[in-house]
């Protein structure tokens, strides 16, 4: 085979790679969503940020690492509700549409009612929406998306 | 006489150490150590935050195919990798820990592939090019290996993808495409001095 077909197949593999890439990528996020593994985060009909059950364990150490000494509701795979939208720089906001996953209910929710809500990751990667009160009480068992108005 | 002695003196030192690993001599590891080095301590010195992924790529796999076209043996990208890969660990640049070495490795050995598909024909733009993108966007996928060994979450493996792997194929391309033309300009003057 002479050099010039060799390189003409360099080129091809690197073409492929790139778009393989990015089809991966496309691929990752519809497949995620449409599980519930990954969860966005739109604001402005924007999407912000993505959320998965690893990024909620990960920010659940740091508001527990944050919280020593102080009183923190919440367990080891868990983190606030509020503590993840000031994560993904949401400070001020109206009110959250929080979207179930399949037949799961939908919830409006304001800054005063997110206080004592806490997203838990669960063992299948997705993530449920826990209400702290009274024990652990499961609003939505799947959560697919965030909306912040 | 004088002559004939440092021949016989060349000849005694070169004998033993003429395969000292992957049928490279000594000599040729000791080079390759050095360009190992290189790419270590360029990363250490050069750890700007850019901001950009893969821009890192254009004197790594610069300097991986300066070193694999001026010693075109096969084994020598796994030695620069190796020697790259366990200073890195030393140095520190990563958060991988000793997995580090395994980013460093990969594209090492796939160059000495790639290399041989390529006929050895190192001082070509194209091919200079073509080899710097493909074991940069190697380097990335090794990446991508330690996060999921690792168990980082896979939003921050996933996302943007695409454009890491766009951006280490461009760099990638630049660092090789440099590396043959310092190729043609050093290999003429190297070969008469090593």
């Amino acid at each position: 085979m002479s050099l010039n077909k060799r390189i003409g197949i360099g080129i091809l593999i690197i073409a492929l790679s790139i778009g393989g890439a990015f089809f991966v990528e496309r691929m990752a996020i519809v497949q995620g969503q449409q599980a519930g593994k990954m969860i966005p985060v739109v604001q402005n009909n924007k999407t912000i940020a993505y959320l998965d059950a690893g990024v909620i364990k990960q920010l659940g150490e740091q508001e527990r690492g944050q919280t020593q000494g102080k009183s923190n509701p919440n367990g080891d795979n868990e983190v606030s509700l509020s503590y993840v939208l000031g994560s993904a720089g949401i400070n001020k906001f109206q009110y959250v549409d929080v979207n179930g996953v399949g037949d799961d209910e939908d919830y409006k929710l304001g800054p005063k009612e997110i206080a004592d809500l806490a997203l838990s990751a669960n063992d299948n990667n997705t993530v449920a929406m826990v209400k702290k009160v009274n024990g652990n009480h499961v609003m939505i068992a799947v959560v697919g998306k965030l909306s912040i108005n | 006489m004088e002559s004939t002695e440092k021949d016989e003196l060349a000849a005694v030192l070169e004998a033993p150490v003429d395969n000292f690993i992957f049928n490279i001599g000594l000599a040729d590891v000791l080079r390759l150590s050095m360009f190992g080095t290189l790419i270590s301590v360029s990363r250490f010195f050069l750890m700007l935050p850019m901001g950009i992924p893969g821009w890192t790529s254009v004197f790594w796999m610069g300097l991986l195919v300066l070193g694999k076209g001026l010693i075109p043996k096969f084994g020598s990208g796994t030695i620069m990798g190796i020697v790259s890969g366990l200073l890195a660990i030393v140095f520190g640049l990563g958060k991988e820990g000793p997995l580090l070495a395994l980013k460093c490795i990969v594209p090492g050995m796939l160059l000495d592939v790639l290399a041989i598909f390529f006929l050895y024909k190192l001082g070509s733009l194209w091919v200079g090019a073509i080899i710097g993108a493909l074991i940069s966007f190697s380097k990335l996928l090794a990446s991508m290996a330690l996060g999921v060994m690792l168990n980082t979450p896979m939003v921050f493996l996933a996302m943007g993808f695409g454009y890491a792997t766009l951006l280490h194929v461009i760099f990638g391309a630049i660092g090789g495409g440099i590396a043959t033309v310092l190729i043609k300009r050093l290999k003429p003057r190297l070969v008469s001095f090593w």
